[in-house]
């Protein structure tokens, strides 16, 4: 069998950056009225000036907040809920431009542990709790109940980070800053162990049918190498279930679908399909 | 032995690291929470696009996704920054700037056509609209000081009816009439201007 030398970048890492690249890009020339593609932020979007999508968190928070829907807000985030539903966390890696922003300061970070190991030292990595996460959520929608303010709609650092972009900058690159160098400190922190949106697409996409699939035959001939975990962005322990409980997938909720297992297997094992629910 | 013992300080420390984590994400997120009721009290009230809820409804119902301002044909709506507090990232206008023109030339307003929430409610006229109420100060209006200028009645898309001119022909505001507009603020000559529309704000 032909064993392909792992890239550092490859064709889904590609692939998903480009896709966040452009989804920015194109909401950035959603501010001109010559474009009427794709107009919005990252918490409501519409599509040529039709079809309106709503983040369904930030609607959800609005709706706890003000105590008030309306059937136009509840169809825009619907198909949004729905699509998470099937897809999982798959914006995170495919849209989230804070997840792009973050992606490749992890390359920067891999740079400066490189150049500091030539020293004898290297950089940090203290590692939260990743079920933190849900704590954050729960806490955002209760604040938001209470204070009648959608909290994390008003402070999220994806939104700033789109609005700054599309609106000019704003104070709240701060934060997006505050994040970025929290990264020196504990790795992809934000996405893996804080981010509240992350938390809801990860509940959301608990039964996603789109998933990572494991080849069995060659998978079992293989060495079992760990490169897939190696270089998965989210810690995802990605042939886990699979040695131990037989599984043929990749059930961690957290798995933002980037492919970036895929591009790291040297034997092309893994690949992206749809799974038949009994097999969770 | 030495190793146990040393693999045994690993973990412990690694507990108290996780636990001093937990401390410091409880303290943030309750922190945060104060906060945010903290910036609820201190949020200026400004004045919003037409069919916006009374302000906390509006600051509620608001998902801070910018379609209004970006549908503005007048580029009057603009995102609130951090200097907002509870408002950050929420629509608003300074009529000095760039007054609300009520979006003419277009059959309906596109602020409220775009907004996904509930925030920006249809209105059936626009004399529905209650954006503020214009306030004349009369120590520096020219009018009231006696030389003639009707800027801001001309410039009012209800004259005669939103700003009245007396017999001596100074403009009177009827608050039952205002709409909260601008346009008045945006035309009065003097600096600063001497006609300001005030949000309704939470009334």
């Amino acid at each position: 069998m032909k064993i392909a030398k792992p890239h550092r970048l490859d064709k889904w890492t590609l692939a998903h950056r480009a896709s966040a690249m452009l989804f920015l890009a194109l909401l950035f020339l959603g501010r001109y009225e010559w474009f009427p593609f794709l107009k919005g932020s990252a918490a409501s979007t519409r599509l040529f000036n039709a079809i309106g999508f709503a983040d369904p968190l930030a609607a959800f928070e609005a709706m706890l907040a003000s105590r008030q829907f309306t059937v136009a807000l509840l169809l825009s985030a619907g198909l949004l809920f729905v699509l998470y539903a099937l897809v999982g966390r798959a914006f995170c890696a495919w849209i989230c431009p804070l997840g792009l922003l973050l992606e490749l300061n992890d390359g920067l970070r891999t740079r400066v542990n490189r150049f500091l190991r030539r020293r004898k030292k290297s950089l940090p990595d203290f590692q939260l709790p990743r079920h933190t996460k849900y704590a954050v959520l729960v806490v955002f929608l209760i604040l938001s109940l209470v204070v009648q303010l959608p909290i994390f709609a008003t402070v999220s650092p994806i939104n700033l980070l789109a609005r700054s972009v599309i609106f000019g900058p704003d104070a709240g690159l701060l934060l997006v800053g505050a994040i970025v160098a929290s990264e020196y400190v504990s790795r992809r922190a934000w996405c893996i162990a804080l981010c509240p949106l992350g938390a809801f697409y990860s509940l959301l996409g608990r039964f996603a049918p789109l998933r990572i699939q494991i080849d069995q035959e060659n998978e079992k001939r293989g060495k079992q190498c760990g490169l897939c975990a190696y270089y998965c962005p989210m810690g995802i322990a990605v042939l886990d279930d699979h040695i131990k409980k037989g599984k043929v997938a990749v059930n961690d909720p957290e798995c933002t679908r980037c492919g970036s297992c895929m591009d790291g297997c040297p034997r092309g094992n893994l690949r992206l399909g749809i799974s038949n629910p009994k097999g969770f | 032995m030495m190793r146990l013992v040393h693999k045994a300080t690993m973990k412990n420390m690694q507990t108290r690291r996780q636990f001093l984590a937990g401390l410091g994400i409880l303290f943030g997120l309750s922190a945060g929470g104060w906060g945010a009721i903290a910036a609820k009290r201190h949020t200026p009230i400004q004045l919003r696009p037409p069919g916006a809820q009374t302000e906390n409804d509006f600051l509620a119902a608001c998902i801070r996704c910018g379609l209004c301002v970006e549908a503005c044909p007048y580029h009057t709506l603009k995102l609130a920054d951090a200097t907002q507090f509870a408002g950050i990232g929420a629509p608003y206008l300074s009529a000095r700037e760039v007054p609300c023109y009520l979006c003419k030339g277009f059959a309906d307003l596109k602020c409220i056509a775009a907004c996904p929430t509930p925030a920006l409610q249809p209105v059936k006229s626009l004399r529905e609209i209650r954006m503020g109420v214009a306030v004349i100060n009369r120590e520096t209006c020219l009018a009231w000081q006696g030389t003639s200028c009707r800027a801001c009645w001309h410039a009012c898309p209800y004259p005669n009816e939103a700003i009245v001119l007396d017999e001596l022909g100074r403009a009177l505001v009827n608050e039952q009439v205002c709409i909260g507009c601008g346009l008045c603020d945006y035309a009065c000559v003097t600096e600063p201007s001497s006609i300001i529309v005030t949000p309704r704000g939470n009334t």
